[in-house]
Formats: C-alpha cells, sequence, structure tokens
C-alpha cells in the first residue's frame, strides 16, 4: 500500500511540476537583443563548468552565475528583470 | 607502428596543440608578457634533459623500459598502480573535456545549427570506430591528425605573420605590454609535453626527436609572439577560449576558421592517441608481468576502447562536462602523469647511481618535479577537491592493480604445480 502512494505521489510530480515550470516566461533571442543595454534587464549566465569556458560567446555585461552561488546579484534592485541564460 | 618514430611524435604534437594546451599557453602568454618564450624554452629544455637521463639508464639497463626501472625501484604493485591510475585517466578524463570543447568549437565557428554535443559524441564514435577496425587504421589516423593540426596552425601563423609585416606601415599596437613572474604557470608549461615521453632514442636518433620535440616548441613560440603582437594583453587573460581570441585578432574570421581546424583535428589526434597509450600501458603490464588475459590482442584492444569511450561517453551524458569539479579532475589527471614521469626520473638516476654516476644538476631537477606538482597542487583553487580526485584514481589503480597481480601469481603457481 505505501508502495502504491509513493508511486502516486512520484506520478503527480512528474506532471505538475513541468507545469510550475511554464509559469516561468520565456524570452526569445530578438527579443532579448532589443533589451540589452537596459537598465531594468539583467542578463545571468548559468552556464558552469565547461559549458562556460568552452563558449567563446558571452553576453556583454551578463553576470556570471557559478554553481549557483547568487551573491553576485544581491546588490540588485529585486524588480529588475533577470534573463536566465544557459545556451 | 607504435615503436616508429612517427606515432609517439604525432600524439606529443596533437596534445601540445590541444585546446587544454592552448589555453595553458594562452593564459601564460597574457600574464608573462614577454617572458613567455623563455619560460617555456626554459621548461622545455628541462624536460628533454630528463628524457634524455631517463633513456640513458634505460640504454645502460639493456634497455629495460622506463616502466620496468620503476618496478626495480619500487615494486611491482606500486608501478604497476601508478602506471594504471594514470594511463587509465588520461585516457578517460582528457578526452572528455576536449571533445566536449571540440564540439562547442565547431558549433559556434562552422555549423551553428548541428548540438555541440551531438558533435563531441560524433568524434568519440569515429574514434571508437578506428579502433574496432583496429590494425594498423588508429596509427595511420594519428599521423594524419597531427599532420592536418601542424598545417593549420603553421598556416594561421604565417598567413598571421604576413598580414602584420603588409601592415606595419600603418596600425601598431598600441597596448603597453606587461611582463610578470608566475611560478603556477611556469610549473603548468610542463604539461604541455605529455605524449612525448613516448619517444623512445632506440626507435629514432636524438636528432629527429629533437626537431619534433624542438620544432613544437618553436611553433608554440611563434604563435605565443603573434598572439602577443596583436592581441590586447587583457583579453588574452580574461578569456577562456585565448587561442581563439588571438586567432581572431591575427587573422580574423579565416583566422577562427584555422583555429577550429587545429581545435578539433588535435582533439582526435589526442583522443586516439591517448587511447593507443592506455592499450600499449595494458600490453606493457600484461607482457611484464604475464598477467593472465584470455582474449586475443585485438580483442583487448577492442574492448579497452570500448569500455573506455562507454565511460567518456557516460561522463558527458552525466553532465560532468558542466560540473565546476572538471577543472580539478583534468588536473588531477595531468598530475598523476607528472608524477609518473617524476618516477621515471628517480627510477633513472638511482640506476646511474649505482653506475656511481653521480651528477648534483641532476638531482636539481628531481627535485623539480615534486616542487611541480606540489606547487600546481596547492595553488588550485579546489585543492580539497583536486586531493580527493588524485587519491580515488590511485586507489582504484591500486585495487585493480592487486586483483590482477594476484590473480597473475596463483596463475602461475597453479601451472607450476
Amino acid at each position: 500500500m505505501k508502495r502504491i502512494y509513493l508511486l502516486l505521489l512520484a506520478f503527480t510530480l512528474l506532471f505538475t511540476l513541468p507545469l510550475a515550470a511554464a509559469s516561468i516566461p520565456k524570452m526569445d533571442k530578438d527579443e532579448l537583443k532589443n533589451q540589452l543595454g537596459s537598465e531594468n534587464v539583467v542578463v545571468v549566465d548559468v552556464r558552469t563548468g565547461r559549458d562556460w569556458s568552452a563558449s567563446e560567446f558571452k553576453i556583454k555585461g551578463a553576470v556570471r552565475v557559478n554553481d549557483g552561488d547568487l551573491t553576485a546579484l544581491e546588490s540588485n534592485d529585486k524588480e529588475q528583470t533577470f534573463v536566465l541564460y544557459c545556451a | 607502428m607504435y615503436n616508429s618514430f612517427l606515432l609517439p611524435a604525432s600524439i606529443g604534437l596533437c596534445w601540445i596543440f590541444s585546446s587544454e594546451s592552448l589555453r595553458v599557453f594562452g593564459a601564460g602568454t597574457g600574464f608573462f608578457g614577454w617572458y613567455n618564450p623563455f619560460a617555456l624554452l626554459a621548461i622545455a629544455v628541462l624536460y628533454f634533459y630528463s628524457r634524455s637521463l631517463v633513456e640513458q639508464a634505460s640504454r645502460h639497463n639493456k634497455f629495460l623500459s622506463p616502466y620496468g626501472m620503476i618496478c626495480k625501484r619500487l615494486g611491482t604493485l606500486p608501478a604497476m598502480t601508478i602506471l594504471l591510475a594514470s594511463r587509465l585517466s588520461l585516457a578517460i578524463v582528457i578526452p572528455m573535456a576536449m571533445l566536449v570543447t571540440a564540439g562547442f568549437t565547431f558549433n559556434e565557428i562552422f555549423v551553428y545549427w548541428f548540438p555541440n554535443f551531438g558533435f563531441a559524441f560524433l568524434l568519440l564514435g569515429f574514434v571508437l570506430f578506428l579502433h574496432i577496425l583496429g590494425g594498423p587504421v588508429p596509427h595511420y589516423m594519428q599521423v594524419f591528425f597531427a599532420a592536418v593540426t601542424i598545417a593549420a596552425i603553421l598556416i594561421l601563423i604565417f598567413a598571421g605573420f604576413a598580414g602584420t609585416i603588409t601592415s606595419l606601415e600603418g596600425d601598431m599596437p598600441t597596448s603597453k605590454i606587461s611582463s610578470n613572474l608566475s611560478l603556477h604557470h611556469t610549473f603548468s608549461f610542463l604539461l604541455l609535453f605529455l605524449g612525448f615521453e613516448s619517444l623512445s632514442f632506440r626507435a629514432a636518433k636524438r636528432g629527429r626527436i629533437m626537431t619534433v620535440f624542438g620544432g613544437s616548441v618553436c611553433i608554440l613560440v611563434l604563435w605565443g609572439f603573434l598572439g602577443l603582437f596583436l592581441t590586447p594583453q587583457t583579453k588574452l587573460i580574461d578569456s577562456t577560449v585565448p587561442y581563439l581570441t588571438a586567432a581572431r585578432y591575427v587573422l580574423g574570421p579565416q583566422g577562427r576558421f584555422l583555429m577550429g581546424v587545429v581545435i578539433i583535428s588535435a582533439c582526435l589526434g589526442a583522443t586516439n592517441g591517448f587511447f593507443i597509450m592506455a592499450q600499449n600501458g595494458l600490453e606493457a603490464l600484461i607482457d611484464s608481468h604475464r598477467l593472465p588475459v584470455h582474449i586475443s590482442h585485438r580483442g583487448r584492444s577492442v574492448l579497452l576502447a570500448a569500455l573506455i569511450a562507454v565511460s567518456i561517453g557516460g561522463l558527458m551524458a552525466a553532465g560532468t562536462a558542466g560540473s565546476y569539479k572538471l577543472e580539478a579532475y583534468i588536473l588531477g589527471t595531468l598530475l598523476l602523469w607528472l608524477f609518473y614521469q617524476k618516477l621515471e626520473l628517480v627510477a633513472a638516476l638511482t640506476q646511474s647511481e649505482k653506475r656511481g654516476d653521480k651528477n648534483r644538476a641532476t638531482y636539481l631537477l628531481a627535485a623539480l618535479w615534486p616542487l611541480a606538482t606540489l606547487w600546481l597542487l596547492f595553488s588550485f583553487s579546489d585543492t580539497f577537491t583536486l586531493a580527493c580526485f588524485i587519491a580515488s584514481v590511485l586507489l582504484a589503480g591500486f585495487l585493480l592493480s592487486w586483483l590482477w597481480y594476484k590473480q597473475g601469481r596463483r596463475s602461475t603457481n597453479n601451472s607450476k604445480s
């Protein structure tokens, strides 16, 4: 019986978590390009390891967040738009 | 073909122009400034001299291999442990890093819509395919990869110099170049010579070896000068891909294209080369200690190549390339190789001492290796992870060696009785 409850919980999470994630808006590259340089937009480069170091292209002015360390963003205004960039 | 000159030379050439080496060299160039070529040449001379000592000791010991000398000095089990640990980690960790970098290079320079990890897996599959074909195929392709790498970087350098000379009437670099000294960067240059230890004075004349070794160092120095002359120094220090930054300043889009060819062909060559080195290390153990292996020589090569490829693929699929600990794993692997080089040198000096051949300069040289290893270990930003990785790999090597050696002795005792 316990196993059935655990399976039910797992399935529930499997289908509800993506719905929660879907509430976070996405921005395409053209939209971002138009907003680059704006004071209200903060681009956060969340690439880690070789995903970041092997890439030649880094967005100018992007704040690098390494391994989930958000201390670099503590001084930012929470009303700003934070764009997380991972690819 | 392994004992010939071309194959070991091509492994060393592909490594010294790989993305890993060019990154270390580029960072050193940015930091050292005009001291850079002197630092590299000094380290190159010390490295070559230490290899000469190892070869000399081998010759005086009826051409006993460096591994054989380590066995005599330390015992079989420690020698097996460090050989397995260094060769297997070299065949798995470094190719993984290079393949991921090659994937990004392909995606950002050549075909932007092709997934970078897809290309990395494609390259890995290609190297595995070469080893499944077996025979001389991986060896001939090794030489081909080295030839393409050297050709591309030479074209880039000559075109860069030609462009610089014609534009000297107009624009001169205006940024001031500062030169700094750094033991960290100096010792890091020791890691550029991986693969050249396979060059044996038995298989080729000293002059040829010096030409290949010295020639590759000269090409690197020329590249360093060109990059320093045309690239703002701060860009080299700040960039995570200083070789591409420099290539862009040297020759624009064509420079990036050529450097892309260098990175991908060197990646293929170094990966293929490390597979070959792992196979040959294994064969040396099997032959030296008569270890029980009930698979044919060709079967062993294919099986080991498949195991290594699956390990690399598994690590890539698990997202190790995105882990912040990857740099610790890479440095740990290279330090294990450096440690093995140090053991070869110490074993060689021990043999020289027994012959009554004492030279204070060689003792100083022998002291350089552990100093370099420890300096690189403790100057790394995450020494704990690095030390844990090295300890884990050595432990795994020890367990594998112990089981294998124990089984080998049991088989020998059974056959005697």
